[in-house]
């Protein structure tokens, strides 16, 4: 009779324990956190500006040229250092300005969003421009950073207004993109600079001693 | 499970966010339309010839410089110029009369000073047209200053029918160092003489005239 309670008592306890087994399973949430890009946003370093040049006479051009601000200016690095072009800042034409060398201030301008990040640019024509019938089309370089420290192929290449410039990277942290070479230039984390000079073609209502406003739109996404 | 269905939300969440990463900026730019350029006669310096006779086909000549040097040039201070090398100074013949069927004189003439005004260091082209009346056949000649940017270097450039002249408008920093004369920013002048011929018999004491036109453009 003892024997039986014995028995007994450990079935009590087996039982119990599986009672256990099954109250130690859980279900918990967890929190994860994602952080979003930097955002993108364009800055003027230097203004675009075709100074006091201008002539009246009807559909003439006038073009400043932006194409080789040098790569001290620009932020990119090479080989060797790229300087700003004896024609940087001249205008041409066919009538619509005096010509000449550096009469002309080109525009500077910077993207700036996440370190090594890619993005799309568009630099385009606005069109009707504030202050009358006259058309300005926007021409220049933007950095091309390769993205490497092994070599030193940045470049400011030459844009389309209206071609898109896709996938184009945003400088690498600051001291590893291309600028072992060429410390002055060096690019700066999360930028990318372009330059803006451009073809007004004066349309025919301007008037003498009299500023103009320009217009050109920039649109950049990831 | 629960963990599954919370990894899925946010990796689906993830590319929706990128729309709100783009930039669009319109930037803007400026310029100026320069100074519109003008032309008139320095007061007091129109040009005039004096000693012509009556018959048909004479012919009077008041000879001007056509490079800023010589007895007929009216001298770097008139002129406005800060010329290269050394300071011209008015010749010794600029009032002075002579040619075919004209009473030669010293003083008879008057060189015309003609001024143009317009945007500083602007390039300009000067053309000037041979006048005609009935009575007479009218061809100034001269030349026209031309600057060059900075300290002296200036020159007065041929102009006549048929040869217009390209000449830079006085800018902002130039200058003359020789004693010459002083630049005015947006300026330079024209100095005419001319040959008057007569188209028909004239009349003794009378004065004639006679429009000839100076076209200047950007």
């Amino acid at each position: 009779m003892q024997l039986k309670k014995t028995k007994l008592a450990k079935q009590i306890s087996l039982a119990i324990l599986g009672f256990t087994l099954i109250s130690s399973a859980t279900a918990d949430t967890f929190t994860a956190s994602v952080t979003t890009l930097d955002d993108v946003q364009i800055n003027t370093i230097t203004g675009l500006d075709f100074g006091t040049n201008m002539f009246t006479a009807t559909s003439q051009t006038c073009i400043l040229d932006a194409a080789v601000p040098g790569n001290i200016t620009m932020q990119y690095a090479t080989t060797g250092v790229i300087a700003e072009h004896a024609d940087f800042g001249d205008l041409s034409g066919s009538g619509g300005c005096i010509t000449g060398n550096k009469l002309g201030t080109p525009g500077i301008y910077s993207i700036s969003g996440a370190t090594a990040g890619a993005v799309n640019i568009l630099i385009s024509q606005v069109s009707p421009q504030p202050d009358g019938d006259y058309t300005f089309v926007p021409s220049g370089c933007y950095v091309n950073f390769d993205g490497t420290t092994t070599d030193d192929a940045d470049v400011c290449a030459i844009y389309t207004a209206g071609t898109p410039l896709l996938a184009q990277e945003l400088a690498d942290v600051t001291g590893t993109e291309d600028n072992t070479t060429t410390p002055s230039g060096a690019s700066v984390a999360g930028e990318l600079r372009f330059s803006v000079g451009g073809t007004i073609n004066t349309g025919t209502g301007l008037v003498a001693e009299t500023p103009y406003g320009l217009e050109f739109q920039v649109d950049v996404t990831y | 499970m629960k963990h599954k269905i919370k990894y899925i939300a946010m990796i689906a969440a993830l590319p929706l966010s990128f729309d709100s990463f783009a930039a669009s900026e319109v930037l803007t730019g400026t310029f100026e339309t320069i100074k519109a350029v003008s032309i008139s006669e320095v007061p007091g310096k129109a040009i005039a010839l004096e000693g012509l006779q009556l018959t048909l086909g004479d012919e009077c000549d008041l000879v001007a410089s056509n490079d800023g040097s010589g007895n007929g040039y009216v001298g770097d201070v008139e002129m406005l110029l800060g010329a290269a090398g050394n300071a011209n100074a008015q010749g010794s013949a600029v009032t002075a009369m002579s040619g075919t069927g004209c009473i030669a004189s010293t003083t008879g003439g008057a060189i015309g000073i003609y001024e143009i005004d317009g945007a500083e260091g602007a390039t300009v082209t000067v053309t000037v047209v041979d006048g005609q009346s009935t009575e007479l056949d009218f061809a100034p000649n001269g030349c026209v200053g031309n600057y060059v940017a900075g300290v002296d270097g200036d020159s007065c450039d041929t102009i006549s029918d048929g040869t217009p002249a390209a000449v830079r408008l006085a800018g902002a920093t130039d200058t003359g160092s020789l004693g010459e004369g002083t630049p005015v920013p947006g300026k330079t002048r024209v100095a005419l003489g001319a040959k008057a011929t007569a188209r028909t018999a004239l009349t003794a004491s009378t004065p004639y005239t006679v429009d000839f036109d100076i076209n200047v453009t950007y």
